[in-house]
């Protein structure tokens, strides 16, 4: 009976210290967003195959968009569902480019806010799940042409907001996902541990 | 053992591990709090930091050309949230449309935090300031309703806010609001300045910054940011690591913005030697000490 009873101490203590750390990878970055534990980030895409729309793009937007897909294609398990065109309700990521300024009240030039910002993502279509886990079931991205002046910068910002749309955090690491000047336009093993692991 | 007792051993295990398991489990699911409600999940941005240190946001600090600094600094208490104004995502005329804040074509709503103003420490709150109260605009996620935001309103706690009344600052800015509707809820709601919310959620814990990622909040809070996992990361560099092109050194808009380092030094000129945000009170007096060197704060027998 001891032994039964020591074993039955152990089991619950091991038990209990997993289920104390079952809310998933802890990396540098967030993935998804799940109520009882805040990420600082966003929700993740609701399906596999990602279907995006990019029809008002202007041109070297629009290849770095397909870049960016294409990237997110190559580097994770998720898959280019398709290009829609029109945009439709199963469309996942809709892309807008264009010179903001006061677009849905943001502060797009940072003079009050203090960040200009480059390009903004934002999940417009939220499918809560049981459990307290919310996914994004359309994302809409957007991106200041007037701070898209390279390929390399294009490139990083759209890696960067389709992150954003699948439900990866900023970083501190090397990727696409790091704020600011580094112009990294892939994503880290980080990065693609959390995606890897949720599809 | 028989193989009767072996059974019981076994289903014993399996129900210990399955109840650890469950246990564990609620344990992790503590409530969020309303800031962790608040801002987590809302939109999220790419961009480059236009100030160094909380000092470059105190009411009287100089304009930058790319950035300008709050019209006022206040202490004060969150009471409530209400509804604000919300955009249609609407790309037709490269515009977005207001639309009533329930509306099921929003899909950006700002939401008013209601805040008891206890002190103004620094400036002017001009418009919007009546009864002792303004509101503060907030971004609403997509992820939580105004009713569930409410009911964790009382444990928001009490914050330094750097803020303007957002008509005064547009027509500071150059750029008036000009649409009927629009201004009149511009000249209703006060803007936070360079997501300057410093909150202390309970008395005598530190300070949150829940408008800034972690981050940014170290750096400009002074302290040295602890990731998720723990361990300290290292500054990020100015440099530029991990190039597949030459390095972008960033220029701004056209106004050329000036960009700061996520480097630079807080306010206070120190290099962080500490993991912990300040308390509330040590803020305070930092930001006062500034605001009497910009010549702005309100009790000048404080300088």
């Amino acid at each position: 009976m001891r032994k039964l009873a020591l074993a039955l101490v152990f089991a619950i203590v091991a038990s209990l210290s997993a289920g104390l750390t079952a809310a998933g990878p802890v990396v540098a970055n967030t993935f998804g967003f799940y109520i009882y534990h805040p990420s600082w980030c966003c929700p993740k895409t609701d399906n596999r195959d990602v279907y995006w729309n990019g029809s008002t793009l202007t041109s070297n937007m629009i290849a770095a968009a397909d870049y960016g897909m294409a990237n997110l294609d190559y580097q994770t398990d998720l898959r280019i569902g398709g290009y829609d065109s029109p945009a439709g309700t199963h469309t996942d990521l809709v892309m807008y480019d264009a010179y903001y300024t006061d677009y849905w009240g943001k502060d797009w030039d940072g003079s009050s806010t203090g960040v200009n910002i480059t390009g903004s993502t934002k999940c417009v279509r939220v499918v809560a799940q049981v459990g307290g886990e919310y996914l994004c079931d359309r994302a809409e991205l957007r991106f200041d042409l007037a701070d898209m002046k390279t390929t390399a910068i294009r490139k990083k910002t759209a890696c960067h907001e389709i992150g954003h749309a699948i439900g990866l955090g900023h970083t501190n690491l090397t990727s696409c996902l790091k704020q600011g000047t580094s112009t990294t336009p892939t994503y880290s093993s980080h990065d693609r541990s959390h995606v890897n692991g949720a599809w | 053992m028989t193989v009767r007792k072996r059974l019981a051993v076994v289903l014993t295990l399996v129900a210990a591990i399955a109840t650890g398991t469950l246990v564990g489990t609620l344990l992790n699911r503590s409530e969020p709090s309303f800031w962790g409600t608040l801002r987590y999940g809302a939109s999220v941005s790419d961009g480059d930091y236009l100030f160094d240190s909380v000092a470059d946001i105190v009411p009287g600090a100089p304009d930058s050309g790319a950035f300008r600094a709050a019209g006022a600094l206040v202490q004060g208490t969150v009471v409530d949230i209400e509804p604000g104004i919300a955009f249609a995502s609407d790309d037709s005329e490269g515009g977005s449309a207001v639309v009533p804040y329930d509306s099921a074509d929003a899909a950006m709503r700002y939401a008013g935090l209601v805040v008891r103003v206890d002190k103004v420490l620094a400036g002017q709150l001009g418009q919007g300031y009546t009864d002792g109260k303004i509101r503060v605009q907030v971004e609403q996620p997509a992820t939580t309703s105004l009713a569930e935001l409410k009911e964790s309103v009382g444990t928001a706690g009490t914050g330094l806010m750097f803020v303007h009344n957002l008509a005064d600052r547009q027509q500071l800015l150059g750029r008036p609001v000009t649409d009927p509707a629009q201004l009149a809820y511009a000249r209703s709601v006060h803007i936070p300045i360079g997501e300057g919310l410093f909150v202390e959620e309970a008395a005598g814990s530190p300070v949150i910054a829940p408008l800034m990622d972690g981050q940014r909040a170290a750096q400009l809070l002074g302290y040295t940011y602890v990731s998720e996992d723990g361990e300290t990361e290292p500054s990020p560099s100015p440099t530029c690591d991990d190039l597949v092109e030459p390095c972008y050194t960033p220029t701004g808009k056209p106004s050329s913005k000036p960009s700061a380092t996520a480097t630079s030094v807080p306010a206070g000129g120190t290099e962080p030697t500490t993991t912990m945000p300040p308390s509330l009170t040590a803020l305070r007096a930092t930001l006062v000490a500034a605001a009497c060197a910009e010549g702005t704060a309100v009790d000048s027998s404080s300088c």
